[in-house]
């Protein structure tokens, strides 16, 4: 007996999800339809009557595994979504794993971008997740990346709400599904918008010392691409003779560089048109491969460049506030 | 679900699908239906597969079509009325379900409707059984199931082959079977009907006539059908066209009596006007008539499965002595043995009979009744009774002179006699001399009651076939027979047969000796000895499966089912026990299903492999966890980062594994051995 409950207690951390049955709108139809089959056949005393109103019992029962099965043999994994800029679609990596020797059919994967909110009524709930995918089939013993996109409102972080996966397969007579709690939250920059031309770029401050500033004028070699370096500077001509990701390198003596500050966008109104238009400068400084800094009221970000000090700044617009 | 939905359309294939499998279910309708349901749904089906064939339009693309289907749509429903009435019976019921079948197969647009379609084709299924339960139709019935349920598969799913879709649909109807035989035996069954039954619930094929009516010609090849009209009441020799059962019957210890003895009593008739005989009314029978009776000999055991006649009489051995209480059976004064209500579906009883018997020696309240000839009525036979009267001695001497006659006169038997007009009696007697047993038995009658000893006729069936497979003999209706009863002081009401006196092969061998030969067996075969040997054992066996068939799964109601668990080790079996052998039952199945379904996860991957999942499982219990994205060589690496007192166990767990699945050069053994002695803990 203590065997059994190991068994089912390690069986149960096993089992990452649990999956849900339930009949189906026609699935209720079909219990209705062999109800009324079994009266029917008590009434004439039509034995062969009962065999197929049983039959019928028997093939809902089979849908019923089945349609588990299904659903049951399907593992996932989820990848982490990247920030995105407001009214962009946040795209979230799902892996959908198939292990078994079986293809999976028919998966039907749905959204629920508020799972808190609250009713009385059970399904109600139910009834607001979104489609969102729908695979055809995932191959027996195959995994298929599905990039998820989520739309967004609002910048600042968002939390990533519930997933659905469910499929009627075989017969459409049942439901099955389970939930995954994405867990997670992405942060959401500001819309990249405005039509205010960006302050012109000028010398270094004082006091900054420049040993070797790069910079965008004088090619002055190579060093191996790192992460954040800007893509028109990566040498695709020695990439194709040796394979080697290299980046160009520039020395700017002069050091081009900009500070983008609050006060730039004080004649805007609109607090949002305000991040919007910084957003959009910063996005320009970068591809233009300038230094750049900002400025915000209750803090400063100091001249830099790369993905990292683009990320930095952006969420400074994007948590403003918060 | 609550979920809502798009308006989802079910594939082209899928309607394509739908529409081959409503066609097979529903042409077996066709042979009982009036020709315009067939062509309806013809017409119906035509317009589908002309939209898809050449873009015809479909009610739902034009306004007028639209109009047009809903108007025909009403006016098939009130030719369903016009030519069944008002009352939907069953007849009726199955052409409307046909019919709207196929009017909705032309407007399926959504899922629902698709659906609601295959819904309809469901219940046309199990309208098959209201006209035939035979095997063959079961069969077809599984048939349609997998068409149906491989329809539901095909709404669902389209991108595999067409072959796959059947094949799933089979496998699953195929894994249904289980749990359909459990409930089938473990059910517990009402006898019913609950709200009562159209009148057309049934098919009454053929069954003995009340009445006899001398003298007319049977027609010759008269439909035996299920449609009512076409059953003719009214004629023995009828019956010999058909081959339709009338029961069977199996004897205790399988104690055949003698053929001559095989005379299995029906109704009696009475009263004639010359030509019909007609049983005693209703207001003729006294209620304080009983049977006396004195029996020697040992008694013949057997219990009778009497297939439905719409009639209250019930067929027992001559003559019956124990009889069943169950179905407040009686015996009438005339010997009659009736049920309270009408058999409207198949009985079982069992009963003994005594062959030898004295039935009322005494005194018999009806003498009366056995006397009466109609006024001015065969002339020439009353006086052909008055000369064998001056001549015989006695009853018995007098009964064995008109015997004689029949013997000696050229009487011959024939189921094609020729047609009788004016007075049937005298005719047959004096003119044609060909009949078989209503002629034989109605002037025997005649001849006695005009010698002034009482006499009747009974009918019922002589002989029948035992089945050298199981034992069962089978009467059909082509053994009814007509036979005479005299009553005699002090010897009671004895059997007389002419017709045996005449054809003693009838008797002796049964009417099948005296069919053509093509009734016994196909014409193609009829000269081959050994063929006809082969046809009869194949047929013999055949035989013995439908009437096991039909005892044991189209007669399964409430007293089968309480045999049958008694017999399986139940207890005093009530519906509390059955509901627990179904829970139990049904326990079993869903974990047999389960089993089954869910244990190909693993089944078709190698050993190794599994192995090796199981030592990913146990670092995953630590959250190491294998991405997908990892290979074997990552995922050491990692995972001896993270346990750095199991760097060696588990570099030497994945180098097997390696060298195992891609070089083939490493001992399963060891392989296996180190995963099972790993547990790495934190």
């Amino acid at each position: 007996m203590l065997m059994l409950r190991q068994y089912w207690q390690r069986w149960r951390q096993q089992q990452r999800y649990r999956v849900f049955i339930l009949p189906s709108r026609y699935g209720m139809s079909y219990a209705i339809l062999i109800l009324v089959m079994l009266l029917g056949a008590i009434n004439y005393n039509n034995s062969l009557g009962h065999l197929l109103s049983f039959l019928l019992v028997g093939v809902g029962h089979v849908a019923m595994h089945h349609s588990y099965r299904n659903v049951r043999q399907l593992d996932y994994q989820l990848g982490h979504a990247e920030p995105k800029f407001c009214e962009q679609n946040i795209l979230l990596p799902i892996t959908f794993i198939n292990q078994s020797p079986r293809p999976i059919r028919q998966l039907e994967m749905a959204y629920l971008a508020s799972p808190s909110a609250s009713s009385w009524w059970p399904f109600k709930k139910f009834s607001r997740y979104v489609a969102v995918y729908k695979a055809a089939l995932i191959a027996a013993d195959h995994n298929s990346l599905h990039l998820l996109p989520i739309s967004t409102k609002k910048r600042g972080w968002q939390d990533l709400g519930r997933l659905r996966l469910s499929s009627v397969y075989p017969v459409g007579l049942l439901f099955s599904w389970f939930f995954i709690d994405i867990n997670q939250r992405v942060l959401v920059y500001p819309k990249p918008i405005g039509n205010k031309p960006m302050p012109l770029p000028s010398a270094m401050e004082a006091g900054v010392a420049f040993q070797h500033q790069q910079g965008i004028d004088d090619f002055a070699g190579f060093h191996r691409y790192r992460e954040g370096d800007a893509r028109q500077h990566i040498a695709w001509k020695a990439l194709a003779r040796d394979g080697v990701l290299r980046t160009k390198q520039f020395s700017s003596p002069t050091g081009q560089s900009l500070m983008l500050q609050w006060q730039d966008v004080a004649d805007l109104q609109d607090t949002e048109a305000k991040l919007s238009q910084l957003c959009q400068w910063i996005l320009s400084a970068d591809a233009a491969g300038l230094q750049y800094g900002l400025v915000m009221p209750n803090h400063t970000i100091d001249i830099s460049h790369g993905e990292q000090h683009r990320h930095q700044c952006l969420q400074a617009l994007a948590l403003y506030g918060e | 679900m609550a979920s809502k939905k798009p308006v989802v359309a079910p594939s082209q294939t899928a309607i394509h699908w739908l529409m081959v499998t409503l066609t097979i279910i529903a042409i077996p309708h066709f042979f009982y239906q009036p020709v315009w349901v067939a062509l309806i749904f013809l017409l119906m089906m035509s317009w589908r597969v002309m939209h898809s064939w050449r873009g015809w339009l479909l009610p739902a693309d034009k306004r007028l079509l639209k109009v047009l289907h809903s108007i025909s749509a009403v006016l098939t429903i009130v030719l369903v009325f016009y030519s069944y009435g008002v009352t939907i019976g069953r007849d009726a019921g199955v052409a409307l379900l046909t019919t709207m079948a196929a009017f909705k197969i032309v407007e399926v647009k959504s899922l629902r409707d698709y659906y609601l379609s295959c819904f309809m084709g469901f219940f046309l299924v199990i309208t098959h059984f209201f006209f035939n339960q035979s095997i063959p139709i079961v069969i077809l019935m599984l048939v349609n199931v997998i068409l149906l349920t491989s329809c539901l598969i095909t709404a669902n799913e389209t991108d595999s082959s067409a072959k796959n879709r059947v094949k799933q649909a089979s496998i699953m109807v195929l894994q249904a079977t289980p749990l359909m035989l459990l409930l089938f035996v473990l059910f517990p069954r009402i006898s019913g009907p609950i709200w009562g039954l159209p009148n057309d619930a049934m098919d009454i094929p053929d069954s003995l006539p009340d009445t006899m009516t001398l003298g007319e010609v049977p027609p010759r090849n008269s439909a035996i059908s299920g449609m009512s009209d076409d059953i003719t009441i009214g004629n023995i020799s009828q019956l010999t066209q058909s081959d339709a059962i009338a029961f069977r019957v199996k004897f205790e210890n399988n104690q055949f009596p003698d053929r001559q003895n095989l005379y299995w009593r029906g109704p009696v008739l009475w009263h004639t006007d010359g030509k019909r005989w007609l049983p005693l009314n209703e207001k003729q029978k006294k209620q304080d008539q009983v049977v006396q009776l004195h029996v020697t000999g040992k008694p013949t055991s057997y219990s009778i499965t009497l297939e439905p006649h719409d009639r209250r009489w019930l067929f027992a051995l001559d003559f019956p002595t124990t009889y069943p209480q169950t179905m407040q059976t009686q015996l009438t004064a005339d010997g009659e043995l009736n049920s309270r209500e009408a058999i409207k579906q198949r009985v079982q009883y069992q009963l003994s009979s005594h062959h030898q018997y004295q039935f009322n020696p005494e005194m018999d309240g009806y003498l009366g009744y056995g006397l009466n000839l109609p006024d001015d009525r065969h002339p020439r036979s009353q006086r052909l009774a008055r000369d064998l009267v001056e001549k015989s001695e006695s009853s018995e001497a007098y009964i064995e002179s008109v015997l004689d006659y029949f013997r000696q006169q050229n009487f011959s038997y024939s189921l094609t006699p020729p047609a009788l007009r004016g007075d049937t009696i005298d005719q047959f007697l004096f003119e044609t001399r060909q009949g078989f047993c209503e002629h034989y038995a109605a002037s025997f009658t005649v001849l006695m009651r005009a010698a002034g000893i009482p006499a009747r006729i009974v009918t019922g069936y002589q002989g029948g076939d035992i089945n050298p497979v199981d034992q069962i003999l089978t009467v059909r209706q082509r053994d009814a027979h007509a036979w005479t009863e005299v009553w005699l002081p002090n010897k009671g009401w004895i059997r007389i047969d002419p017709t045996a006196t005449v054809s003693s092969n009838r008797v002796d061998f049964g009417i099948g000796d005296l069919l053509p030969a093509e009734r016994r067996s196909p014409r193609a075969i009829a000269n081959n000895d050994r063929l006809v040997e082969m046809w009869q054992s194949a047929k013999n066996n055949w035989d013995a499966l439908n009437s096991a068939w039909d005892m044991w799964v189209v007669s399964y109601g409430p007293e089968r089912q309480l045999d049958l668990l008694k017999k399986l080790g139940m207890q005093q079996p009530d519906w509390q026990k059955m509901i627990s052998w179904l829970a139990i039952g049904i326990a079993l199945i869903f974990s047999w299903i389960a089993w089954t379904t869910l244990r190909l996860k693993s089944a078709s991957q190698d050993k190794s492999q599994r192995v090796y999942q199981q030592f990913c499982a146990k670092l995953a219990r630590l959250d190491i966890v294998r991405q997908p994205h990892e290979g074997p060589e990552d995922f050491a690496h990692r995972a001896q980062q993270a346990l750095p007192a199991y760097q060696q166990q588990i570099a030497t767990i994945s180098h097997l594994y390696l060298h195992l699945r891609y070089r083939g050069d490493a001992v399963e053994e060891a392989f296996f051995d180190s995963v099972k002695q790993f547990k790495p803990q934190l």
